[in-house]
């Protein structure tokens, strides 16, 4: 047994556990022949037995290594991003997150942290908005 | 050609947004189908064609989803200030008294129908009965062996088969399929007995010579398919029910904003472009005015509440 | 047929119809390797300026989008590994791997030579015996259905290479998933307490793009280092002579072929479309060959079957449309709307009404095959150049066309939140070595595999005959146990050894 499969098989056992339970709550419609909870049943059910399997289970788990921390602030900057979408709209919020993410990562020649967040905008606006008719997230504040 | 290329050019005009001189602030459309389909091909040519009316572009936004409850939520929930406007379906009339969706026609101020399409019930042209009342009578014979195929449990086609079943007091196997289409191809396939989706969606087959209509559930015959029998000729009494289409804005919008509209719209639905399209789709061209298309609205949602309760699915 | 042919090519050859034809093949490419811009979507959205244009055109610039962007799908999933579309999702298994061994080049060789050949075979199977393949496409009920899902499923357990607990999770995961939503068999809600947006189910193509894209961005930033992501690039080297070889291709005409075979015959089934096509033939790839174990390392059949199969599923998927009037799926459906509003009634009368145009048609398809052959093959150097970009530079242009490209889907805010959550789930199954293709896989085919087994049992009345009674589900559901049980039996070989 070794405590990260032991961590994972719990957290799948548990949230399939939750699910399963969640599927007493379907309402029964009672005009069809097999019943909407039935697969979701037979799924969460599977899901539990293999977390159980893969929390008993001795194999070695393998690690791709690296450093997560980068990557969790990574995620936190792009969660800010997407939160801002719905108020400052797509162009806006890309001009900003763009070349604060091209910082984070490394980049500080001028030219990139400028022109690129202008050319990748400009080609979705022309690629989206003009040849397929899709208006990119309009912002409350700015479309 | 030369017209096509005119347009893309245009087309890129237009998309960069330069508002010309008196040009209104561009309206959006919304349908809550995806793009492509019969709901967003209707709103489309419908669109273009009141564009020059309105002096204003439209343009067209599809939030499908949860049988259309998305886009209808999200066109009642917009300002109601005249520049948003949604396409709704029937379904608007069914979602609440399913308990699926909270949304109904008060969050909307109705401005035009555009289109209804009575349900029918299509069978194979090989099927042993030629009368609605000889497949009757193969029904009453035996319930439960004959599979109807419908659009969805809860669709707009499978309360039309249920109302069918309950007005003729026959009993039938309702197979649920994802859309119309699907429950056609197996209709085609000899996978099922009959269909209860609308008469405009089976018209390619019945002109094939594949399908034949045994009833229609409306009053008059239908102008694509004049020699399709409604069920009241047969003397079978099953009530109108059809599916429809209709141009709303929120709640609250200006009553003169909403006549401007009204008239725009009218205008275009005469156009021969639009009066074209919908004969060769076979869609039938059903026009309101405001106050009219609200009574119609009224009326569909009693309707159906009244239906649904009495077929025991509402919950 | 000769003569008709030789009609629809004169036609064919009007610049115009050329002129549209390679547009909509190159705007196709584009629209396929962006993550969230699918076939469907590309030719919905294009469909309203094909109005104004005459038949033959209009309707062969659709054409050429959505043969493009089946092909345009490889580019990005060798490349960066992420699928533009659906059907690209199988491509990645191996492109990407023969990426990292440096061998981009020659993988994008063989996604547009199979790709193009796939399509075109499919295109010449349609012209001549799209009528009596037709009936056979008709003869697809919900068993078969079901039994096809139910197979394409079983893959999981091939996919898993390499603990087959953790592949299976994935799996059931997606399998769960999919379920959130509107059931249309019983018409009631399944997990989505009061959401409206769950209502409508979650995006398996949102998730597609998280799990494969964004997992990818968030693992990039972690190895980056200031230093290493200005200068470091996506792989370490890309070795640019080291084409595919005469004798390389010759190793993979068996695959090809029968890649084209499962492809074009997904295509003509009603309901399953080309992310199908591409797992089933990447498995089968797997199952007839003698190395399975070089599969998901950088094989390249791994890299020709799915490419072969999603193309040709193009011509699979004309047949049921132009003989029948059905379409078999959402891009068809589109496609058929377009015929509509040309005022062609595609069924068995299209042939005898509009046989010139027929012809014209099946010429330009023809053509748009050829036509991607010839810009994919000319841009490969132009395309690999994406590896030399600094990691620096890639992070915020890949992050940024997945927002957009989730947001595309619907026009729904609700998914770029779904999809940037997928992103997260994604690096942390990769983190622990959990494969997200079979998760994928479950989203896909969950929904097929459920409404078509209920629907089944509906129309049998209740009765397990259906199952085994009928051939064609009978040997679907042989293939699919056969396939789960293949690792067990590999198990016991090894064992007794």
């Amino acid at each position: 047994m070794n405590a990260r499969n032991l961590t994972l098989g719990t957290i799948v056992v548990l949230v399939a556990t939750a699910a399963f339970i969640a599927t007493f709550g379907f309402r029964d419609p009672g005009i069809e022949r097999t019943g909407p909870a039935f697969l979701p049943r037979l799924y969460t059910g599977a899901l539990i037995l293999l977390g159980l399997a893969l929390a008993l289970s001795r194999r070695p788990s393998t690690d791709a290594g690296g450093a997560p921390a980068r990557s969790l602030v990574g995620m936190a900057i792009v969660a800010v991003y997407v939160a801002a979408l719905p108020w400052l709209g797509f162009v806006l919020s890309t001009l900003l997150l763009a070349p604060s993410m091209l910082a984070y990562v490394g980049m500080r020649s001028p030219w990139v942290l400028i022109l690129l967040p202008l050319g990748l905008v400009g080609f979705i606006q022309l690629f989206f908005t003009v040849l397929l008719g899709i208006e990119v997230l309009p912002g409350q504040l700015w479309q | 050609m030369k017209r096509a290329l005119l347009l893309i050019a245009l087309l890129m005009i237009h998309g960069c947004g330069g508002d010309g001189e008196g040009q209104q602030r561009p309206l959006t459309l919304i349908v809550p189908t995806a793009p492509g389909g019969g709901t967003d091909t209707v709103a489309r040519v419908l669109a273009t064609q009141a564009e020059p009316a309105l002096g204003a572009p439209i343009g067209v936004k599809n939030l499908p989803g949860a049988s259309s409850a998305i886009g209808m939520f999200q066109g009642a929930n917009a300002p109601a200030d005249g520049e948003t406007l949604t396409m709704v379906v029937a379904e608007l009339a069914i979602l609440k008294s399913l308990g699926l969706a909270d949304i109904d026609h008060r969050g909307f101020a109705p401005i035009m129908l555009v289109n209804y399409d009575p349900a029918a019930i299509t069978v194979r042209r090989d099927a042993p009965y030629d009368t609605i009342n000889e497949f009757l009578d193969y029904a009453r014979e035996h319930p439960n062996a004959l599979l109807m195929g419908n659009s969805g449990t809860g669709s707009i086609w499978h309360v039309a088969a249920e109302t069918f079943g309950h007005a003729t007091d026959t009993r039938y196997t309702h197979v649920p399929f994802e859309g119309a289409a699907p429950a056609i191809t197996a209709l085609l396939g000899g996978h099922i007995d009959a269909v209860s989706v609308s008469a405009a969606e089976v018209l390619p087959y019945v002109n094939s010579g594949e399908f034949k209509i045994l009833g229609v559930m409306a009053a008059q015959r239908i102008e694509a398919l004049p020699e399709a029998p409604t069920f009241t000729e047969a003397g079978v009494e099953v009530p109108e029910f059809g599916t429809w289409r209709g141009l709303v804005a929120p709640a609250g919008t200006s009553q003169e904003r909403i006549d401007q509209l009204a008239a725009a719209f009218t205008e275009a639905a005469q156009s021969n472009e639009f009066q074209a399209f919908m004969a060769g789709r076979g869609f039938g061209i059903e026009i309101l005015p405001p106050a009219g298309f609200a009574t119609f609205l009224d009326e569909q949602a009693a309707f159906f509440e009244r239906t649904l309760s009495t077929l025991g699915l509402a919950p | 047929m000769l003569e008709m042919l030789g009609q629809g090519l004169v036609l064919a050859m009007q610049w115009q119809v050329l002129l549209f034809l390679l547009l909509g093949v190159v705007v196709g490419i584009i629209v396929g390797s962006l993550p969230g811009l699918t076939s469907t979507m590309g030719v919905a959205l294009l469909l309203p300026l094909t109005f104004a244009m005459e038949a033959a055109t209009g309707i062969l610039f659709l054409i050429g989008v959505y043969f493009g962007s089946m092909y345009g799908g490889s580019v990005t999933a060798i490349l960066i590994n992420t699928p533009g579309s659906p059907a690209a999702a199988a491509t990645v298994l191996d492109g990407y791997p023969m990426t990292r061994k440096g061998e981009a080049y020659k993988a994008l060789q063989i996604s547009t030579l199979c790709s193009s050949i796939g399509g075109f075979i499919s295109v010449l199977v349609l012209i001549l015996v799209a009528p009596q393949l037709a009936a056979f496409a008709l003869r697809f009920s919900a068993p078969e259905t079901f039994a096809l899902a139910l197979f394409g499923l079983s893959i999981i357990s091939t996919l898993s290479s390499g603990s087959m607990v953790k592949g299976l999770i994935s799996g059931f995961a997606g399998l769960l998933l999919a379920t959130i939503g509107l059931d249309p068999i019983s018409g009631i809600t399944r997990f989505s307490g009061d959401s409206l947006h769950l209502l409508g189910g979650i995006s398996f193509i949102a998730v597609m793009i998280g799990l494969f894209a964004m997992s990818e961005v968030f693992r990039m930033m972690e190895g980056s280092s200031a230093v290493r992501a200005a200068t470091g690039q996506m792989v370490k080297s890309v070795k640019d002579k080291a084409g595919l070889s005469w004798k390389e291709f010759k190793s993979l005409i068996v695959t090809l072929l029968r890649s084209t075979g499962i492809g074009t015959g997904i295509g003509m089934i009603p309901g399953a479309g080309a992310d199908v096509a591409a797992f089933v033939a990447y498995n089968e790839a797997k199952r007839f060959d003698k190395d399975p174990e070089s599969f998901g390392k950088g094989s390249l059949k791994g890299v020709a079957a799915p490419e072969a199969a999603n193309n040709s599923l193009t011509g699979g998927a004309m047949v049921p449309l132009l003989t029948l009037g059905i379409p078999g799926d959402a891009v068809t459906a589109v496609l058929l709307g377009a015929l509509l509003v040309q005022g062609l009634q595609p069924g068995p009368m299209l042939f005898e009404n509009n046989g010139p145009l027929v012809y014209t048609l099946f010429i330009g398809m023809l053509l748009a095959n050829v036509l991607i052959f010839v810009i994919g093959w000319s841009c490969i150097r132009l395309f690999t150049r994406i590896l030399s970009v600094p990691i620096g530079l890639m992070i915020p242009v890949i992050l940024v066309l997945c927002v957009v490209g989730a947001y595309a889907l619907n026009n729904q805010f609700f998914d770029v939140i779904v999809m940037l959550l997928a992103g997260m789930l994604g690096y942390a199954m990769k983190r622990y070595d959990f494969p997200v293709a079979p998760l994928v896989l479950g989203m896909i085919l969950g929904p097929m595999m459920e409404s078509n087994l209920r629907r089944a049992l509906i129309m049998s009345q209740g009765s397990l005959d259906i199952f085994y009674t009928r051939p064609v589900t009978a040997v679907l559901l042989l293939l699919a146990l056969a396939t789960l049980l293949s690792p067990l039996f590999r198990w016991l070989r090894t064992r007794r050894r």
